[in-house]
């Protein structure tokens, strides 16, 4: 048995890791921001409108202006358009079907053709017209007297921009519906522009792909740089590999049991909360340093009372916060509880009997100098006070994804040229699809620059309104004077004849328009021009886009809970202190007021986000454990060392953070960064009691 | 001396000019009719005149513009705004100065022997449906341009 124990960590390692594969957890990583956003139905709205076609456009630019680079661009186009999931940009048939078919409920009458209509001095004109055009005239059988708006002349599909080339557009089909679709196109198009410089092309896709490698590269620079101080800690200073080696298996089986756990959850889990929660999982370190240099390794002892009543308060403080309605949160505090549990089981039973030695060390943090905590009370509220004004949120989602310039850049470059009016896409919604068809209909009668294919189909509303009987006489009048004027007989026969039913609309039948469905919920997407934009969101059936208004109600709302809920914590953080230290109640609250102190100091220069807030939290969390050992009847040297290198090991998990591009993980290594820094000064100037 | 120079350019300009007469037919089909008319083309560097004789209208192609112009009126038309002309005199510009590229942006250009066939792109190929040509030497021998409304121009260099 006692053989058997020695293994006991790696074996439980292994369990987790088969586990983990057997059960697929990995499939629900996601690095789409939406998985941090909170649950609800316009998540699943948003879910619902990326699965429409809008954003499946590839936009390709040739430089040049001369005749050869339209030509290139036309042989790269049949390049690109070889691969099997990219398409023309082509009217769809059951469009044009309807277009010939309702074309007077379709198209909206000229009101002053209609009123002031002289039928036969209109057909003269065609006729005269017909015999001087220079070419060929162009004569509308269907509606000979101009009497319904006509769509104009279809644009070239070639676009060319004066001073750079030809731009054009195609189509990616419904089979590009995730990542590793994404990540074809992205490679194709990386291929093409190595192939020629003049080559420029983009899809709004390509977020997804690049954000996506750096947020995958800047965590592999981020582990590297743990691992590095981590060696130094245990390699350099405390000259125990075995320790390094089991704390590194213990933490590795840690973020196995938080994700298999979370996945018991979530559908999702977020590659932020991974990131973020294998940082937490680290804090569980100091747990181990604690038992480790007080000797309980050596001596086999198991529960040490400061270190239960440490990790019993951060416990306590996830748990509350877990109650936040904000997916995110709830992800990680969930994934922060099952970790550190775990590793505090694995610390504080197994790590006893692994036969574990404690080695000398040479640091010494004697005291050079020290301040009276309650100078540093004062500093600490004076700062705090000052600062509270100052406070500005930032509800911005969008503001904590990459910050992906070079695409950035390219987005507004076929933007400028693509849309010369800017616009804007928002969601429209009905309860069944003849309303939202009649909604759309009634959106382009208010706003009629708006675009959605949906608006070209007939509604019963225009179907009501067509005066079936006066134009069945212009029908008659028309093909009378005709014949007498010197027309082909029967040119005009189909004239101004109005289909006698309406086709029969469902989510089925009206495949291939921008539908999508939500449980009894059916949406679409029209495109507004900037100037309209404020106005349609004022429409009920209408809704923004924009991560950042379409969840800025639910990110006040979760900033509310927050707030509620983190005073909450604060309040079971005080009193679980006061029963921890007692009478040095206030020396203890020093590490919770003067880190916040530091961190408040940033609000002279940035607003605060929902991570710089959450990470808040946590360092509160942290630092309460350091006031109870700190502040403890048999303080000794061996504690300031245990939390000296927790501190170290929590900069390697939280801190390194500050070097990451992604706003998110940045934001967090920002704080941790600060608090670690107002630790280290706190825990220097604190006197040891002999 | 600035009214010399211009007279040269003038001089020059006439010398190196092109003027084609042709001979235009073309079926109405709405009107299920054939129409003939004369007309003279005059091409310069920079310009293109065309001009009927039944008509006393003038159209001259630049490439800044279209102008239009008659006895009491002038209008002038952006080529955008002008599709069926400026589409016409690039086609006169590729077929007199055998630059096919002119109109390569709307058409995929073929060649069998003697006989040039330009069929439009989607975007033209609502209006139009073939255009074919041929020539014997500098002569225009044929232009036919065959629209989807069924309509027919046939136009033949006379003289």
């Amino acid at each position: 048995m006692k053989r058997f124990s020695k293994y006991f960590n790696f074996i439980i390692l292994f369990i987790l890791l088969v586990i983990f594969f057997t059960n697929d957890t990995s499939k629900q990583i996601s690095a789409q921001i939406t998985s941090i956003l909170p649950e609800g139905e316009n998540k699943e709205l948003l879910r619902e409108f990326e699965k429409l076609n809008l954003n499946k456009q590839l936009f390709i630019a040739y430089k040049g202006n001369d005749k050869t680079s339209l030509n290139s661009l036309k042989k790269l186009e049949q390049k690109l358009l070889k691969q099997e999931n990219i398409i023309s940009v082509k009217t769809s048939n059951i469009t044009k079907e309807y277009n010939q078919k309702y074309y007077y409920l379709i198209h909206k009458i000229d009101e002053s053709q209609y009123n002031t209509l002289d039928i036969k001095k209109e057909l003269e004109n065609i006729h005269q017209k017909i015999i001087s055009s220079p070419f060929s005239f162009s004569l509308d059988t269907i509606d000979p007297l101009n009497l319904f708006e006509k769509n104009t002349i279809p644009k070239s599909p070639y676009l060319k921009i004066k001073n750079y080339g030809y731009i054009t557009t195609l189509q990616l089909d419904k089979s590009v519906n995730n990542f590793n679709s994404y990540k074809k196109i992205y490679d194709l198009a990386q291929k093409l522009k190595h192939t020629d410089s003049n080559i420029e092309i983009f899809s709004t896709l390509f977020y997804f792909v690049e954000n996506q490698e750096k947020i995958k590269t800047d965590v592999n620079i981020i582990i590297t740089l743990s691992l590095i101080i981590l060696f130094i800690l245990y390699i350099v200073i405390l000259k125990n590999f075995k320790l390094l080696i089991h704390t590194i298996t213990t933490l590795s089986s840690s973020v196995l049991f938080a994700l298999i756990t979370s996945s018991l959850f979530f559908d999702e889990i977020s590659i932020f909360t991974i990131v973020f929660g294998v940082s937490i999982s680290t804090i569980a370190i100091d747990y181990m340093f604690h038992n480790y240099l007080h000797g309980y390794y050596a001596q086999k002892k198991s529960i040490n009372k400061d270190v239960f009543f440490g990790m019993s308060t951060t416990i306590g403080a996830f748990f509350i916060l877990s109650f936040v309605d904000f997916n995110f949160i709830q992800q990680l505090t969930i994934f922060a509880i099952s970790s550190l549990l775990f590793s505090y089981f694995v610390f504080t039973f197994l790590f006893p009997h692994l036969n574990i030695q404690s080695k000398q060390t040479t640091l010494s943090l004697a005291n050079t100098f020290s301040i009276k905590p309650i100078f540093i009370t004062l500093f600490s509220i004076l700062f705090i006070t000052f600062s509270i004004p100052n406070i500005k949120t930032d509800f911005n989602i969008k503001n904590l994804d990459v910050d992906n310039v070079e695409l950035q850049a390219l987005d507004n470059f076929f933007n400028t040229y693509i849309n010369t009016d800017k616009r804007t896409v928002v969601l429209v919604y009905a309860n069944s699809v003849e309303n939202l068809i009649e909604k759309v209909n009634t959106l382009q009668t208010t706003y009629p620059k708006i675009t959605n294919p949906l608006a070209t189909i007939p509604t019963k509303n225009s179907f009501k309104k067509f005066d079936k009987t006066r134009f069945d006489a212009i029908n008659k009048q028309v093909n009378t004077l005709a014949n007498d004027i010197g027309f082909r007989t029967n040119l005009f026969q189909n004239s101004y004849k109005l289909q006698s039913t309406l086709p029969n609309y469902s989510f089925d039948s009206l495949q291939g328009f921008p539908i999508g469905k939500y449980k009894n919920i059916f949406i679409t997407y029209v495109v507004v021009a900037n100037n309209d934009y404020e106005n349609i969101l004022k429409e009920p059936f209408v809704k923004p886009l924009s991560l950042k208004e379409l969840f800025k109600n639910d990110l006040v709302a979760s900033f509310v809970s927050l707030k509620i809920l983190s005073a909450i914590a604060l309040v079971f953080i005080c009193a679980m202190l006061y029963l921890a230290v007692k009478n040095r109640f206030f020396q203890a609250l020093n590490y919770i007021v003067f880190p916040i102190a530091l961190i408040f100091i940033l609000s002279y220069y940035i607003k605060f986000n929902i991570l710089h807030i959450f990470m808040m939290i946590v360092l509160v969390s942290l630092s309460i454990d350091y006031g109870i050992y700190m502040n403890n009847t048999q303080l000794s040297s061996s504690t300031k060392k245990a939390i000296f290198y927790s501190l170290l090991s929590t900069f390697a998990g939280f801190g390194v953070l500050i070097f990451s591009s992604v706003n998110a993980l940045f934001s967090i290594g920002l704080i941790a960064t600060i608090g670690i820094v107002s630790l280290i000064i706190l825990l220097l100037t604190h006197k040891v009691r002999k | 001396m600035f009214k010399i120079v211009y007279f040269l350019l003038f001089t020059l300009s006439t010398l190196f000019s092109q003027e084609i007469h042709f001979k235009e037919t073309k079926y109405i089909y709405a009107l299920d009719n054939e129409l003939s008319k004369v007309g003279t083309l005059n091409i310069t560097d920079n310009k293109v005149i065309l001009q009927y004789k039944s008509s006393d209208k003038t159209v001259i192609y630049t490439a800044q513009n279209i102008k239009i112009v008659s006895k009491d009126d002038k209008e002038i038309y952006t080529h955008a705004e002008s599709v069926e002309y400026d589409l016409f005199f690039k086609l006169v510009l590729a077929i007199y100065t055998n630059d096919t590229t002119l109109v390569l942006e709307n058409f995929a250009i073929t060649k069998k022997k003697k006989t040039i066939t330009l069929l439009p792109d989607e975007y033209l190929s609502s209006i139009l449906e073939t255009i074919q040509y041929e020539k014997d030497g500098k002569k225009l021998k044929y232009l036919e341009i065959h629209f989807t409304n069924q309509d027919r121009i046939t136009i033949e260099e006379i003289q």
